[in-house]
């Protein structure tokens, strides 16, 4: 058993996903995949599963061409893969989930006592009994679901596994994971995990690949890599743009939160924020930062902890790969996005001018570098980048009094970085006070008053940005010094 | 509460309700409308009454388990009911009448499932369109229509079936058998299950390798038999007299009797007990108005206020789990 991608490309309109993907995977191994936002580990995921075909190059299984075209067919060929979004039928119960499309029948009637012993036996199998068969999936934890979803990629003993990421699972059962496919791997399965966490590749070992803007950055054993150096290459972020701050006044407080979590936040959080205040976020993906700015917006409700002082007028550029994403119109047109929350501006009484608001767009597009677009075309056209800006473009023009921003400039060129990151220092001086989350630790020292470092969910120190330096924070986000795990969680 | 019990709890509610309701209201004479509304004759009428909506019902839950709707449904059962009657009057046997309407309500049903599946539009939209389209034809054929001849057609549904050992007519027990048998094929056949694996998450169904245009299209094929059939009843109960008109509010009572029953506008949900179940409780609550001395309209009205209280009971069904 041996797949071998090569220079397999993929392009979504004027978006390149994917760019001459060249990777070799043999039975009996392991591999990680490590990658960001957008860099198109879901991409190479729907490839390998038959969903999406690729612009470019081409599959090939034990030397011959592998072509799925559904995913059910790359399953019967041997490959068995996970996508990251839930892939269950939250109706039906865990027995049925397990059983969906190979349901043990007799004429099409279903031998349902043969169906539960088949789901118990694939569940006990991967340390996975404590997971009720017979009520609907959708009232099981979202860690459980997940075991669900992993249990049915590995049943019937593919010759290929591929799980794109391995989601909400708890520290135990991502140990017990990582154990059940170094087995299958050693008994001749290959294994491709792919991941936002450079700690699951470490912990899974293996090999490890960087992948970043569709193409792969790095190749190289696990334990060889260094955690630095795969930071820089996976963020590619010089942090050459710096912006200089204008002082400003920090003023009383705005915002607190005391030992805030909700279900994608594990918690507990406190956080402090003033008038006038920048604080920035840092951690690496998955580490909750993007669920933090969700929780202070009130997009997850609270499980346990409060919130005090929310202002009225908030803003808030989100995770563009969470549902709702950056809060874009995606079918309306840039300058309806660029203009939409102060429309009125343009006009009286509740009827507008066109032409002023086409003339307000294109100064904004002017000052956002918004390139190769014009203000009357739909927003979801634009590449990521641009429609980043966009998205920022309108928050810098709204009179919210708090901003939230997740990873405001991720895909944008280093000028307009600057230029944006200029704005928001002139924002602060207004008395506004602004959350950041960006992955760019050089950044956020140089931009923020206070940066608070979050590492599993948690908000594990919060300092003055003068009292932090480069070389504290690395580790401080990844664990490093108290590396192990903790075995109570 | 556990799903399958809370299916049949709501519409049995209703039931209570209304016999509630209507065991102390008096009419605008000022008799109490127990006095007929409790009687034998009446509930036999009744049941007969509720046996056109309850098949219905089942086969709207069947759609519904898919995450889809079939609006044709009232459109369905008033040209199917037209062509029976039709080739009964033109000298064609009961059985061919009966083999005729089922097979087309099964046609219009799998294009609509063909259609759903084609164009991946919202299945309301599709089937909104055919509702037209069905009823026009129904009214062009009805024009033709006169009286046919009896048959055993028109004795499925009599209140008092002729051979009085089994008790009730025999439309209503190939209802009752044919819910006993849908329950099953929900339950424990392949096709039920990917139903609701459908409803439930259809990308997910087919990333398993479920045949979810096939099944799609089964499901509203099977549905529109169940129309096809339940017109036959209809015409035979009405003996073909303004067929087409008295379906009106139909297709209103069948699709609040299967969301009432169980069954959710987004799917994967929908249980066959709970809708006869409901068809039960709302045709109750319409002879009930009607024998109340209610004028005709509070009938529609109640009809509506039901369909609209079974759609927010399913929305908090959904949250509540």
């Amino acid at each position: 058993m041996r797949l071998q991608l090569q220079g397999i490309g993929k392009r979504f309109g004027a978006e390149r996903a994917l760019h001459r993907v060249d990777l070799a995977l043999a039975a009996g191994s392991v591999s990680v995949m490590v990658g960001g936002r957008g860099s198109g580990k879901s991409t190479l995921t729907a490839i390998l599963a038959g969903i999406l075909k690729p612009d470019a190059g081409r599959l090939l299984l034990d030397g011959r061409p592998f072509d799925p075209r559904t995913p059910h067919e790359a399953r019967r060929a041997g490959v068995s893969v996970l996508l990251a979004g839930p892939a269950l039928a939250p109706h039906l119960t865990a027995a049925e989930n397990l059983a969906l499309g190979m349901e043990p029948a007799r004429c099409g009637w279903i031998n349902r006592a043969r169906r539960n012993e088949l789901a118990q036996r694939a569940l006990t199998a991967l340390q996975s009994e404590d997971i009720p068969l017979d009520i609907p999936a959708e009232l099981l934890s979202a860690s459980q679901q997940r075991r669900v979803e992993i249990v049915r990629t590995l049943m019937g003993r593919p010759r290929m596994v591929v799980i794109d990421d391995p989601g909400p699972l708890a520290e135990v059962d991502l140990r017990n994971l990582f154990a059940i496919l170094r087995a299958r791997a050693r008994e001749g399965t290959a294994v491709l995990l792919l991941t936002r966490s450079l700690e699951v590749a470490r912990e899974l070992g293996g090999h490890t690949l960087l992948l970043r803007e569709g193409g792969i950055v790095a190749s190289e054993r696990a334990d060889r890599l260094d955690r630095a150096r795969a930071l820089a290459l996976l963020e590619g972020s010089e942090p050459g743009a710096l912006c200089r701050r204008r002082a400003h006044r920090v003023g009383g407080r705005v915002l607190e939160l005391r030992g805030v979590s909700t279900a994608r936040l594990p918690g507990p959080v406190d956080l402090v924020l003033h008038q006038g205040e920048i604080f920035g976020v840092a951690g690496l993906p998955g580490s909750g930062r993007s669920a933090l700015l969700r929780a202070i917006f009130g997009l997850d409700p609270l499980t346990s902890g409060i919130l005090e002082g929310i202002p009225q007028r908030m803003g808030m550029v989100g995770d563009k790969g969470a549902e709702g994403g950056e809060g874009l119109l995606p079918c309306r047109s840039v300058a309806e996005n660029l203009t939409l929350s102060r429309l009125a501006g343009f006009g009286i009484l509740g009827w507008f001018s066109c032409e002023k608001r086409t003339m307000a767009a294109l100064d904004w597009m002017e000052k956002l570098h918004i390139q190769g677009a014009r203000p009357s075309q739909p927003v979801g056209e634009l590449s990521c980048g641009n429609r980043r800006k966009v998205a920022v473009g309108r928050l810098l023009q709204s009179r919210a009094r708090l901003l939230l921003l997740d990873e405001p400039v991720s895909g944008i060129d280093a000028a307009s970085r600057e230029r944006i990151y200029g704005w928001i220092a002139e924002l602060v001086s207004e008395g506004r006070s602004i959350v950041v989350a960006t992955p760019s630790f050089p950044e956020l020292l140089a931009l923020c008053d206070t940066v608070g470092v979050m590492r599993r969910g948690r908000m594990t120190e919060v300092r003055p940005a003068r009292d932090w330096t480069l070389a504290e924070m690395i580790p401080a986000t990844s664990g490093v010094l108290n590396r192990r795990f903790t075995p109570s969680l | 509460m556990n799903r399958r019990l809370l299916s049949v709890a709501i519409p049995f509610a209703v039931l209570v309700f209304a016999c509630l309701l209507f065991s102390v209201l008096r009419t605008p004479e000022g008799e109490p409308v127990r006095a007929f509304f409790f009687s034998g004759g009446n509930f036999r009428y009744i049941v007969a009454q509720a046996t056109v909506v309850a098949i219905g019902a089942l086969g709207m839950t069947l759609v519904m388990a898919t995450g889809g709707i079939d609006l044709s449904v009232g459109a369905v059962i008033a040209l199917t009911g037209v062509i029976a009657s039709t080739l009964l009057q033109g000298g064609g046997g009961p059985g061919a009448a009966l083999l005729a309407a089922v097979g087309v309500g099964a046609c219009i049903g799998a294009i609509n499932g063909g259609l759903i599946s084609l164009c991946r539009v919202a299945p309301f939209m599709i089937t909104l369109g055919m509702a037209g389209a069905v009823g026009g034809i129904a009214q062009w054929l009805t024009q033709k229509q006169g009286a046919f001849p009896g048959t055993w057609i028109d004795r499925l549904l009599a209140p008092f079936p002729e051979e009085a050992l089994i008790i009730v007519s025999p439309g209503i027990w190939i209802a009752l058998l044919l819910t006993g048998v849908l329950a099953v094929v929900l339950r424990n056949s392949v096709f039920g299950c990917h139903l609701f694996a459908i409803g439930s998450n259809e990308d997910a169904a087919r990333l398993c390798g479920v045949r979810v245009t096939l099944t799609r299209v089964l499901a509203y094929a099977l549905a529109g038999a169940l129309f096809g059939f339940a017109g036959v009843l209809h015409t035979g109960r009405v003996h073909g007299e303004g067929a087409a008109v008295s379906i009106s509010g139909l297709a209103v009572d069948i699709i609040a009797a299967a969301l009432l029953g169980g069954a959710n506008l987004k799917g994967g949900t929908g249980n066959v007990f709970g809708a006869v179940f409901a068809a039960l409780a709302i045709t109750l609550l319409r002879n009930g108005s009607q024998q109340a001395g209610w004028p005709p309209y509070t009938q529609e009205i109640l009809a509506g206020a039901i369909l609209i209280l079974a759609v927010s009971l399913s929305r908090y069904r959904r949250s509540s789990s």
